[in-house]
């Protein structure tokens, strides 16, 4: 029995899923997501919740198979897409994660700072050994800007 | 830390702390939002390390930027002049293949060896992302089981 029968979520059989560009629907038994030519949907909703099992299914899918050439742009998108959905949820919500978000980003930023360090220092050697050289630019990138 | 701190003063106090329940709500929330960069930097701390040790004296990051997009970027210092260096490639996903952006270089669609790596690059860094900063199932985008 898939998922689509057992989890109560029968009402997406057959119903267009859109993952990536590309939009799929369920139109067997043996359950397996079929391309859809878009140009023939109408009132179609991507964002609709009701959609989201089978984008999960297909996000599960591409994870279980190995990758072709065809399928590493849309499991790129497909995965890009839910890290935009887990930051939106992080941002949006006040989650016991932000502890765990904090220590993360506490250590990220003693690492960089180390970084920082050893840059001086290294800076500070050369100008020490080469007064006449011209200094590099540091870089600016967002990379090195603080909030 | 805020519930360490009631704990504190309760250890001191031998009595349990009685807090107005604005003060607590206030105390108990997430310190700050965190910005889209706050994010970006902390999932780059794990995909930096997807390609194997970095070599001393180079600075590298790589993230998903957003749906579509993936940054690759490094910084390191020329051995001759001594003066920094940088390159960003950009990575944009479309549905039917992957282009590689850079500065005044012409777009290059991605195939080959070069394709199958970043497949590999970017399946890794969600599945690690997923684990290691955001605490869920790659699979399913379920919060993870606190161990």
């Amino acid at each position: 029995m898939s998922d689509l029968h057992g989890g109560g979520h029968r009402e997406t059989f057959g119903t267009p899923v859109m993952v990536h560009d590309r939009v799929f629907t369920v139109t067997d038994e043996g359950m397996s997501l079929q391309p859809v030519d878009p140009s023939r949907l109408r009132e179609f909703d991507p964002l609709d919740p009701k959609y989201e099992r089978l984008r999960v299914l297909r996000l599960q899918e591409l994870l279980a198979s190995p990758q072709t050439d065809e399928t590493i742009p849309e499991l790129a998108g497909l995965s890009a897409g839910v890290i935009q959905d887990v930051r939106r949820e992080i941002q949006a919500g006040a989650t016991t994660q932000a502890d765990i978000l904090e220590a993360e980003k506490e250590r990220v930023e003693a690492e960089k700072e180390q970084a920082r360090a050893e840059q001086a220092d290294a800076e500070r050697r050369r100008d020490a050994g080469l007064a006449e050289e011209k200094i590099p630019t540091m870089n600016t990138s967002w990379l090195a800007e603080r909030n | 830390m805020s519930s360490m701190f009631l704990k504190t003063i309760q250890l001191f106090t031998g009595e349990p702390v009685a807090v107005n329940p604005k003060l607590k709500e206030a105390f108990l929330k997430p310190k700050k939002k965190y910005s889209d960069r706050d994010l970006l930097r902390m999932e780059s701390a794990v995909g930096r390390h997807l390609f194997g040790p970095i070599p001393d004296g180079v600075t590298r990051e790589f993230f998903c930027l957003d749906d579509r997009t993936w940054i690759w970027y490094e910084q390191w210092k020329d051995a001759e002049t001594l003066e920094l260096r940088e390159r960003t490639i950009r990575y944009e996903v479309h549905s039917k293949g992957v282009i590689k952006i850079q500065e005044d270089q012409p777009y290059v669609v991605l195939e080959g060896d070069e394709l199958k790596n970043f497949g590999i690059a970017t399946r890794l860094y969600y599945e690690h992302v997923m684990r290691d900063v955001y605490r869920r199932d790659p699979m399913t985008g379920h919060a993870l089981e606190a161990a």
